[in-house]
């Protein structure tokens, strides 16, 4: 699926994932990014063409990733009580997967900061990997001014993910 | 929050009903915020594709320089073996020999040296255009 097959698609169910994800767990910033991690695993399935129905498969995943949520929540609120109980085993696996969504949330934090010229610049570059004379001609913005533009954009990115 | 317990009982049919229920307010900044994920996603599979891209062509250099070494390293085992190995009754002329043989052996490496920094040239260029097509892309 490319990001519009997969916007269009997922989109339009957003507000339902996110009723679902507040009454679990009963705090707006929590169900946004349980809604938030659900788009990334979902973006993840390369096809939904052979599911019977995506939607309710979406919202098992997303109802598994708010019982995690709560677990977790509950592990913590345990170890800062009792430090003698042992943290949860992971395979190494699923440590690289929880470190790609968190760096794709930080990420997305990250952008969010950025002006709508920059992010345009950013996907059509860094993305789409247009070259600087297409994307001058798209946006009417010089070809040195965008070269300058992206270098300013990237240390900002990097400053806001705390990387030198 | 739920409790874990009233979590693992929800069935699809009351999450359904749980999501029709349009009385929750949804924040206004819930999809621009999905579009950032959705960006962000974007940009960290074209990295890993990058990076991959990255790794075969190492990958395919560094087996280049090793086969060129390893012939090189066979061509010079194969002169070795075709090369005289009389020994001499007359000690002078067996010392003459023996700074002769390790002059030619000196010659050969540094032959060999070149041939393998000539390779390993030949690499870097090939991976540096690489580099420069993925980045123009």
């Amino acid at each position: 699926m490319d990001r519009e097959e997969f916007r269009d698609f997922w989109m339009p169910h957003s507000e339902r994932f996110y009723r679902v994800a507040y009454h679990i767990l009963e705090n707006r910033e929590d169900a946004r990014d349980a809604v938030q991690d659900l788009f990334i695993r979902l973006w993840k399935i390369p096809s939904v063409a052979t599911m019977a129905n995506p939607a309710a498969y979406a919202m098992t995943i997303l109802r598994n990733l708010c019982l995690d949520r709560v677990r977790h929540a509950a592990v913590v609120r345990a170890e800062t009580m009792d430090e003698s109980l042992p943290l949860e085993d992971r395979s190494a696996a699923a440590d690289r997967a929880l470190e790609t969504e968190e760096t794709v949330r930080r990420l997305a934090s990250a952008m969010s900061g950025l002006s709508e010229k920059q992010r345009k610049l950013i996907k059509l570059r860094l993305v789409k990997g247009m070259a600087y004379s297409e994307i001058s001609q798209i946006t009417g913005i010089p070809e040195l001014s965008l070269r300058v533009m992206l270098s300013t954009t990237r240390k900002q990115l990097k400053n806001k993910l705390g990387r030198k | 929050m739920k409790s874990i317990e009233e979590i693992e009982k929800m069935n699809l049919e009351e999450l359904e009903r749980i999501a029709d229920d349009t009385g929750v307010p949804v924040p206004e900044d819930l999809k621009a915020g999905l579009d950032g994920v959705i960006d962000s996603l974007e940009l960290v599979d074209r990295a890993v594709e990058r990076h991959e891209r990255r790794r075969i062509i190492y990958g395919i250099c560094t087996a280049a320089v090793c086969l060129q070494v390893f012939i090189l390293a066979g061509l010079m085992q194969i002169r070795g073996r075709n090369a005289p190995v009389d020994t001499f009754d007359d000690p002078e002329l067996a010392y003459a020999m023996v700074q002769e043989v390790l002059g030619q052996v000196g010659l050969n490496m540094r032959k060999g040296v070149a041939a393998v920094d000539r390779g390993r040239e030949m690499a870097d260029r090939s991976f540096e255009t690489m580099e420069e097509i993925i980045r123009k892309k």
